[in-house]
């Protein structure tokens, strides 16, 4: 115990204990965020900009594509679903973590999209969508004219 | 502290990589223990469960950025390992646990030994 407190003064690898508590305060805080997350702001999503689309992931364990709505609105897409997550028949329960999903979320898409050749796919739980932007809105390379 | 550094030595060596605790249910009935672990975007190729002494470890890969991702506009999804350990109670016939995953929703079932069973006693 001594020694890793004077570490960090003599040897610069003493950080590491530094960034273990980090990584393992840092824990609890991911599990108690995860939890409140799913049930309150709607399934976690990652939204990335290819540059000719944009694409969605959005997390929904347990969920088929009868379960979940995707509907697009000028610009706002809205994603919407249920699923139960009740206890099977005729088990008794000793944890339950998980709980019956019904969700609403909206998405402001700033970019134009082409609205025609948008596609959706689930798998693994996760829905992957992908939202070709309008041909005009697509970064273009500008070609210099020589003179 | 340089929390950039630090930050760039997670991506690079998974032993450093966070850990997070996936959600799970656990139920039983007579002839079974049930664990339903939600992994999204996990498949059969990125779980593993193995079974040491009467812990069950339960361990599922990070997901990976879809390629050619571009920009990230919004990062909500959990980038860490998930694992989860359960200490198995007595009588679990260990060599009969099977494990499945669809949806990304995990099933293991761990069936109980016979002699752990419960049992009508006839009376004579």
């Amino acid at each position: 115990m001594l020694e890793t407190v004077f570490a960090p003064w003599v040897h610069f690898d003493g950080l590491e204990d530094v960034e273990r508590f980090r990584r393992r305060f840092d824990r609890l805080f991911y599990d108690y965020d995860r939890e409140r997350g799913t049930r309150s702001a709607g399934p976690r999503t990652n939204v990335f900009d290819t540059g000719s689309s944009l694409l969605f992931e959005v997390e929904l364990p347990g969920f088929t594509s009868a379960d979940v709505q995707i509907t697009v609105d000028k610009n706002v897409m809205t994603l919407s679903g249920e699923r139960k997550a009740e206890a099977p028949e005729g088990y008794s329960v000793h944890r339950r973590e998980r709980a019956s999903l019904k969700f609403s979320r909206s998405f402001n898409i700033a970019t134009p999209i082409d609205v025609e050749k948008v596609t959706a796919s689930l798998k693994d739980g996760i829905l992957s969508l992908v939202l070709p932007k309008a041909t005009e809105n697509q970064p273009r390379q500008i070609t210099i004219q020589a003179h | 502290m340089n929390t950039q550094a630090l930050r760039t030595q997670d991506k690079e060596s998974l032993r450093h990589a966070r850990v997070a605790a996936p959600l799970v249910d656990v139920f039983e009935n007579a002839d079974e223990v049930l664990i339903v672990c939600e992994l999204p975007g996990v498949g059969k190729d990125k779980l593993t469960l193995h079974l040491t002494d009467s812990t069950l470890t339960l361990e599922a890969q990070p997901p990976d950025f879809p390629p050619e991702h571009g920009t990230v506009l919004t990062h909500e999804r959990v980038h860490a390992v998930f694992e989860r350990k359960f200490s198995l109670p007595e009588g679990i016939a260990a060599d009969r646990i099977s494990a499945e995953i669809k949806d990304g929703v995990a099933r293991v079932r761990l069936p109980k030994a016979e002699k752990a069973k419960p049992r009508q006693i006839p009376i004579r």
